[in-house]
């Protein structure tokens, strides 16, 4: 069943959530930026960029978990 | 966890979803970030004192990521067959229900970022922790790094708004999973081949 064969109820909070969410993925990609350049700032450059590769896969893969 | 922001969405009542779903989401994404960091402080402490005790070797904890890499690269494969180190359990799903929706969207995240306590899916944690062993000397990369891992955990639970999940069946989110699941395999093992190659050649290129 599709979201838009619900109440339109429902598919206006769906509808109202993807601005506030916007907001969030830029706060979050600022973060992650943020935590990116300290790791780029301390380290040796091949270290940070392998271990950042590293890091953001095991975050993604668990969108995959059971 | 796509499930799980889902679930705690559509229990409230439809007035107060927009209003709720906003707090759950940044409660997680903080909880997220706190979880990971707190993994990674404990890791940094561990490698601080691996470094105390032998001295920084970048090169060789780097080799020997390296190795761990190719030798979950190779179970990847179905070449063989490796102990794959990680927690049986998922976050309780009771811890839904037990707590505000705030607290308990900040606690299952930030056990989420702890990442050691939960079932990990993802071979690239374990090359992962062993080239933050031999960042005792970076105890901030370390934490960062981490921080990074619960931070990507977790913002993966934006795709419930974005995606307008929230109301759409588990089947149909499963089925637009599964429909990006070729193109991520092959990035993801282009990613992890390439990683485990840098690793393996770090101590070459440093000489």
């Amino acid at each position: 069943m599709r979201g838009s064969a619900k109440p339109s109820g429902a598919a206006a909070v769906a509808a109202s959530l993807r601005a506030p969410a916007a907001l969030l993925l830029l706060l979050t990609l600022a973060a992650g930026s943020a935590l990116v350049l300290v790791v780029a700032g301390s380290t040796p450059p091949p270290i940070a960029a392998v271990g950042t590769v590293l890091a953001l896969w095991v975050g993604l893969d668990s969108l995959f978990s059971p | 966890m796509v499930d799980t922001i889902r679930w705690m969405v559509i229990r409230e009542p439809e007035a107060q979803q927009r209003r709720v779903s906003v707090q759950i989401l940044s409660s997680f994404l903080l909880g997220g970030v706190a979880g990971g960091a707190v993994a990674g402080g404990f890791l940094a402490l561990l490698a601080s004192v691996v470094a105390a005790a032998t001295g920084t070797h970048l090169a060789a904890f780097a080799f020997a990521a390296g190795l761990v890499g190719l030798a979950y690269l190779g179970q990847q494969a179905g070449l063989w067959r490796i102990p794959k180190v990680s927690s049986p359990h998922q976050v309780p799903k009771a811890w839904r229900s037990e707590f505000s929706p705030r607290t308990s969207s900040l606690l299952y995240s930030g056990a989420l970022g702890l990442t050691f306590f939960t079932k990990i899916s993802s071979y690239m944690l374990y090359p992962l922790v062993v080239l933050l062993l031999g960042l005792g000397a970076w105890p901030w990369a370390v934490v960062s790094l981490f921080a990074l891992v619960g931070l990507t955990r977790a913002a993966t639970g934006l795709l419930v708004p974005i995606r307008r999940w929230a109301h759409t069946s588990t089947t149909e989110v499963n089925a637009q999973l599964q429909g990006l699941w070729s193109v991520v395999n092959v990035t993801r093992t282009i990613c992890f081949v390439g990683a485990t190659v840098a690793l393996l050649l770090l101590p070459r290129w440093r000489a």
